[in-house]
């Protein structure tokens, strides 16, 4: 089976209008607004009504944060020696660093390769960087396309003739709020700092809200 | 520039100003080898270090023990314009004289296949790099999370 669903949300754009929104708001003497360094999208993409499964369960996962919290998921796999171990590892850091406000901050994986990620594999995975970290799987290839499509995630695995699988995939955190909405999306790279800046901003608002 | 998007140029090969760096006069230096741990379930690992050349040389190969695991192979992440993720093997990596190459993730690394056994964090394991000019350099990996 082939897993691919090929996004139609350009991130370069997304790119240019946070760097457009951050320029507006230095020209404009830039006095008390927090400039993320995630990409805020516009309008906030709503995952809510999203459907996977979470492994644990067996039932839908509900992307949504706790009231007052914050619910960060990524797209990956478990066989990505590069990418995927080393943005939860940054992830882990900016909560770590962020100490008990941290603990109102669910994280939660989905899986973009159902066939070698099997839910014992995929939680094993997740929860070395998250010991209650979610794992969301299924193996609906349809089920996983539309899935992506309002986080604008995309991603291709191909089984090779030689046996190895080939994978492509966008490689971002998302940071759900609690009606389900992406508040920032990090793209790969991020610097645990500026995840850590984030969170704090972000749940800021939240609380003042 | 938001520092992430800076983080995701990729990242080259930088001249050294100067020669400052503490190693050999002469042939390539290997710094900080380093592997992040891995899980039970993790069929694959990443090696990331730093190459330090008085010489002009190309790296052009890579194995590890077979008790640590199955193959090795120099690796490259790459993104695209619509910030797909990709990894290629690079048959050969080119080192300027007087220069260095960073492995580090999002870009260059080691990719190990088929682990043997989890990398757990304070070990260590042997690689060995193969230099067209230097030869084949043995260097200790430490496991760490950073």
């Amino acid at each position: 089976m082939r897993f691919s669903h090929r996004g139609a949300l350009s991130v370069r754009r997304w790119i240019t209008i946070a760097l457009g929104v951050g320029l507006v708001m230095v020209a404009c003497g830039g006095s008390g607004g927090y400039v993320p360094a995630g990409i805020v999208r516009s309008p906030a993409p709503d995952v809510s009504g999203v459907s996977l499964l979470d492994v644990a369960s067996g039932n839908d996962f509900a992307f949504q944060a706790e009231p007052g919290g914050l619910l960060v998921v990524f797209w990956g796999y478990t066989s990505c020696p590069d990418v995927c171990p080393t943005t939860l590892a940054d992830l882990r850091r900016a909560m770590r660093d962020m100490g008990e406000s941290a603990e109102v901050i669910d994280v939660a994986m989905v899986t973009i390769d159902p066939n070698r990620d099997t839910p014992e594999v995929l939680a094993a995975f997740v929860q070395v960087f998250f010991p209650d970290g979610r794992a969301i799987r299924t193996e609906d290839a349809a089920a996983l396309a539309a899935a992506a499509v309002p986080f604008g995630a995309s991603y291709e695995v191909t089984a090779n003739p030689d046996g190895l699988v080939d994978v492509a995939h966008t490689g971002f955190l998302y940071a759900i709020d609690e009606n389900g909405l992406i508040r920032l999306t990090w793209p790969f790279g991020t610097n645990s700092d500026d995840i850590r800046l984030d969170l704090e901003s972000l749940l800021k608002e939240g609380n003042n809200a | 520039m938001p520092r992430a998007i800076r983080l995701l140029l990729p990242i080259t090969v930088l001249a050294l100003v100067g020669s400052s760096c503490g190693g050999d006069d002469e042939g390539v230096s290997i710094y900080e080898p380093w592997a992040r741990p891995t899980a039970a379930a993790q069929d694959t690992g990443a090696v990331y270090f730093t190459i330090v050349a008085a010489e002009e040389d190309s790296l052009i190969g890579v194995s590890v023990s077979s008790g640590v695991a199955g193959s090795a192979a120099l690796h490259e992440t790459s993104m695209d314009e619509a910030g797909v993720m990709m990894m290629s093997m690079v048959p050969d990596i080119e080192v300027p004289a007087d220069g260095e190459v960073v492995f580090a993730p999002g870009g260059f690394h080691v990719m190990m296949r088929d682990l043997v056994e989890p990398l757990l964090d304070g070990a260590s394991f042997e690689m060995t790099l193969v230099f067209a000019q230097a030869g084949d350099i043995t260097v200790e990996v430490d496991v760490r999370d950073q």
